[in-house]
């Protein structure tokens, strides 16, 4: 099959099926893309769910402490103090200038690093809000509050680890603008939104503190100053006042508000968690959650045991430590095979650090796509079995032909080519061979080559007609000259045989047929008559009628019955099939003869006579 | 002339090569397209007789090739004639003419002679070296021609012929010697055996001779030679 051809079998084959494919892997894709989105809000509506209790959680214990803190303010003095609140162990308390109040009395490491942690607390909200009061002010350096405090400088950045300074720095841009009492700010202390919900939304609530009363401000300024750390003082109205009108001052310490809030802080076995409130003093009362506590609550605001969704449930640190788990627990190969949860969502702070994931089992896609891709298979390997059995019938007549041209070809040349030695060979002895009885010999040598020519043409005549590969090369040449040739051929056999022929030619002038066909077609007749009435005259006669050529040839032999006159043309039938009738022959020499004359528009024909065969032969001439 | 012959079968090889000597050329047998190939770049032949089913390179390959390097040579091609598409592939491809399995020596002979006149017709027009035509008694030698007439009878000769009858032509009356004859139609390199002149002298009076039985025109000195004689003298043979 051609390359073109070939190429363009295989697109119209292939093409489709390709193009199936692809639709169909893309729709699988399209369907798995909108089953893993749905898939994937339904676990995190599950995950924010479970966000919300979490969070419902830290507010009861935001209001428990922030109650709890609130009682020991209202106290008169420190020493009454008592902190035995259940959510938290420990209670510091750090004036407005930076140093530890209470406890008086530090025993422990762990309370050491907690009441560090509460000055630093402090401080960093003492600067913030003296930062943010320089701001207020033109030509003042940027608010400190931007850098992101964080009371332990171990403590990474954590992006959902809400500082609410952020929020108090809201507050002291709007103190700018309201300086009132603090009774006033002592009334707002409580403007904690109770909605769960709208808090989700919005970060924890600060305390929108106004400045505190002049009262309560140390007389003596000079012991403030701006730098970094120091402690920070409240500013005067009347300084306020100048500022507002533009005028550059010399620095004065802030006064931090009032306000509340939560602040992480790692030590030890983990995340720690530290709530505070700054009274009107600028007292920072900050009480230290109990881990294990804040685990207890949280996790038991979680689901135990089952997951409604199924799946596996984790409630991670900032480490990536487990932390809870929940739902169907994973074997260990399982876990290892993991590499990434299916959902994923962060607390709400300050809780911001520790998130929540949801591995499912299940993968539910996978069935109907493999039905998909089963049906897509098939489908494709429909497409190429038909591809090939096309292409396998298309060339199989193409192998067969090959087949049969090789076959014929490769007999025509095995039997070809020793024939050739033979009559070549016979020639070229009959050349050196000068007795009469030794070149007798050779021309049986070159008589028997010539039929075995002969009946070797025949042979390949009559399987080339087989495969309607017979073909005709018309030349121009005179038929009489081709009938004398073949006469000539046999004049050896005519000889042996005792046949007295004689040739009555009349179409001497060039024509335009084939000779080799012409000549086939004589030498089966010729043939014939030697074998079937050998001992008898044998006449040719050539005529041409218009543009047909007309050769007669009658023999003198037994003749054949006119009920076999169609039959003898039959191939391989023979006028006698018995074995001893002695006539060699392979039986289809009139029958190649009859299929060449109608090859060149005629006919090989009996025609009636009284005595022997007589054989018309027409040719049509061009 | 040097002829090419590419036949891988032995025999027909063989008989090709001595046809192509007896016609008074020069064979140049390769048993395989390789071969045959070599040959032509080596040898430069006049006449290239091309096998088609061929070990190594086939028929058809081998005249694209010696067309590419030659487009005058004469290419025959040997053929079985199996299909017309052989036939005419083998046309396409730039060979001159076809010999069709069987064939006969009186074929080969012919194809070999009508290749030989061409070139020397060539010769004479091109190369100036035209051979003029001359008498032996009654018959009319064209060399070029390849060609004897004797009254209306036309004879075809070989050029083996042709200079076996120019040389006794331009030495009358004068016994020539095997090997003066040998030496000046054959080649001073040829050793033949001690009947291959006979032979061919046989054959030679077969065409040209009234009588073969009784030549007049090539008279057999025996133990000397052959001799040619204008005027009438009796035959010894």
């Amino acid at each position: 099959m051609k390359k073109s051809l070939l190429c363009v079998f295989l697109l119209l084959t292939l093409a489709p099926p390709m193009l199936l494919c692809w639709l169909g892997v893309r729709m699988v894709r399209d369907e798995e893309a909108a089953f893993q989105a749905q898939r994937q809000q339904l676990y995190v509506s599950r995950l924010e769910s479970l966000r919300r209790d979490v969070s419902r959680v830290m507010l009861d214990k935001r209001r428990i402490l922030g109650a709890a803190l609130k009682k020991e303010i209202e106290k008169a003095s420190l020493h009454d103090v008592r902190w035995d609140v259940p959510e938290s162990g420990r209670l510091a308390v750090v004036d407005a200038r930076g140093r530890l109040l209470f406890p008086t009395n530090i025993s422990d490491s762990a309370m050491v690093a907690f009441c560090e942690c509460a000055l630093r607390i402090e401080r960093e909200g003492r600067n913030a809000s003296t930062e943010e009061a320089v701001a207020a002010r033109p030509g003042s350096v940027p608010n400190a509050v931007d850098r992101g405090i964080n009371a332990s400088p171990d403590v990474p950045n954590m992006p959902n680890a809400p500082f609410d300074r952020t929020q108090r720095g809201a507050s002291i841009s709007q103190n700018k603008q309201s300086v009132g009492t603090l009774a006033q700010a002592r009334g707002q202390q409580e403007r904690q939104p109770q909605d769960v919900d709208s808090q989700m939304a919005n970060q924890p609530v600060v305390m929108q503190q106004d400045m505190p009363q002049q009262d309560i401000l140390p007389q003596d300024t000079s012991q403030y100053d701006m730098r970094q750390n120091a402690p920070a003082a409240r500013m005067m109205p009347s300084q306020a006042l100048n500022m507002e009108q533009g005028a550059t001052l010399m620095p004065t310490p802030v006064l931090p508000p009032e306000g509340e809030g939560w602040q992480t802080w790692f030590w030890g076995e983990g995340l720690g968690l530290v709530f505070w409130k700054r009274d009107a003093q600028g007292r920072l009362w900050a009480a230290d959650i109990s881990r294990a506590r804040l685990m207890a609550d949280v996790i038991a605001a979680l689901p135990d045991g089952g997951e409604p969704m199924g799946g596996h449930m984790c409630l991670m640190d900032a480490k990536g430590s487990l932390l809870y788990q929940w739902g169907q627990v994973f074997s260990d190969e399982r876990k290892t095979s993991i590499s990434k949860p299916d959902a994923t969502l962060p607390l709400d702070a300050p809780l911001g650090a520790w998130r929540l994931t949801f591995q499912s089992h299940t993968v539910l896609a996978a069935a109907s796509h493999t039905a998909i891709y089963g049906v897509l298979g098939a489908v494709v390997a429909i497409f190429c079995g038909l591809a090939c059995y096309f292409y396998r019938e298309a060339t199989r007549e193409l192998r067969l032909a090959g087949q049969r041209v090789s076959f014929v070809n490769q007999v025509s040349h095995e039997l070809k080519t020793p024939l050739t030695n033979i009559r070549l060979y016979a020639e070229l002895l009959d050349d050196d061979i000068m007795d009469a009885g030794g070149r007798e010999k050779v021309e049986v040598i070159l008589s028997e080559s010539d039929r075995l020519g002969r009946l070797i043409a025949n042979v390949l005549a009559y399987a080339r007609q087989q495969r309607g590969k017979l073909r005709l090369h018309p030349v121009q040449d005179v038929p009489d000259v081709v009938i004398s040739r073949a006469l000539a051929h046999f004049e050896p056999a005519f000889q042996k045989h005792h046949m007295p022929w004689t040739f009555d030619g009349h179409v001497a002038e060039a024509c335009r047929f084939d000779p080799d066909v012409l000549e086939q077609i004589l030498n089966n007749l010729f043939s014939n008559a030697v074998k079937y009435a050998h001992g008898a005259p044998i006449s040719v006669t050539s005529m041409r009628e218009g543009n047909v050529l007309r050769v007669r040839v009658q023999d003198h032999g037994r003749g054949i019955p006119a009920s076999k006159r169609e039959t003898v043309f039959i191939p391989f039938m023979r006028l006698d099939d018995r074995l001893t009738e002695g006539v060699s022959g392979t039986g289809i020499g009139l029958s190649v003869s009859r299929e060449l004359a109608i090859l060149h528009g005629g006919n090989v024909t009996i025609e009636s006579s009284d005595e022997g065969a007589l054989f018309l032969v027409e040719v049509m001439l061009s | 002339m040097k002829f090419l012959i590419a036949e891988d079968d032995e025999h027909t090889r063989a008989g090709l090569c001595e046809i192509v000597e007896n016609e008074g050329h020069q064979p140049l047998p390769a048993a395989d397209g390789d071969e045959a190939l070599a040959v032509f770049h080596r040898e430069k032949p006049d006449f290239v007789c091309l096998d088609i089913m061929m070990p190594g390179q086939d028929g058809y390959s081998l005249c694209r090739e010696i067309r590419r390097l030659d487009q005058r040579v004469p290419i025959v091609f040997i053929s079985a004639k199996s299909e017309e598409v052989d036939t005419v592939l083998g046309l396409e491809l730039g060979a001159d003419d076809f010999i069709v399995k069987p064939f006969g020596v009186r074929e080969v002979a012919a194809r070999i002679r009508a290749i030989t006149r061409r070139r020397l017709a060539w010769e004479a027009d091109n190369v100036g070296h035209a051979t003029q035509a001359f008498r032996v008694m009654d018959l009319e030698v064209f060399p070029s021609e390849l060609r004897a007439v004797r009254g209306e009878e036309r004879i075809d000769l070989s050029l083996r012929d042709v200079r076996i009858l120019e040389l006794f032509y331009l030495n009358p009356g004068r016994v020539l010697g095997r090997d003066e004859i040998f030496n000046h139609v054959w080649g001073v390199d040829y050793f033949p055996n001690s009947r291959t002149l006979d032979q061919h002298i046989s054959q030679l009076r077969k065409r040209i001779e009234v009588d073969p039985r009784h030549p007049r025109i090539i008279v057999t000195v025996h133990g000397a030679g052959y001799r040619f004689q204008e005027d009438e003298a009796e035959s010894s043979d």
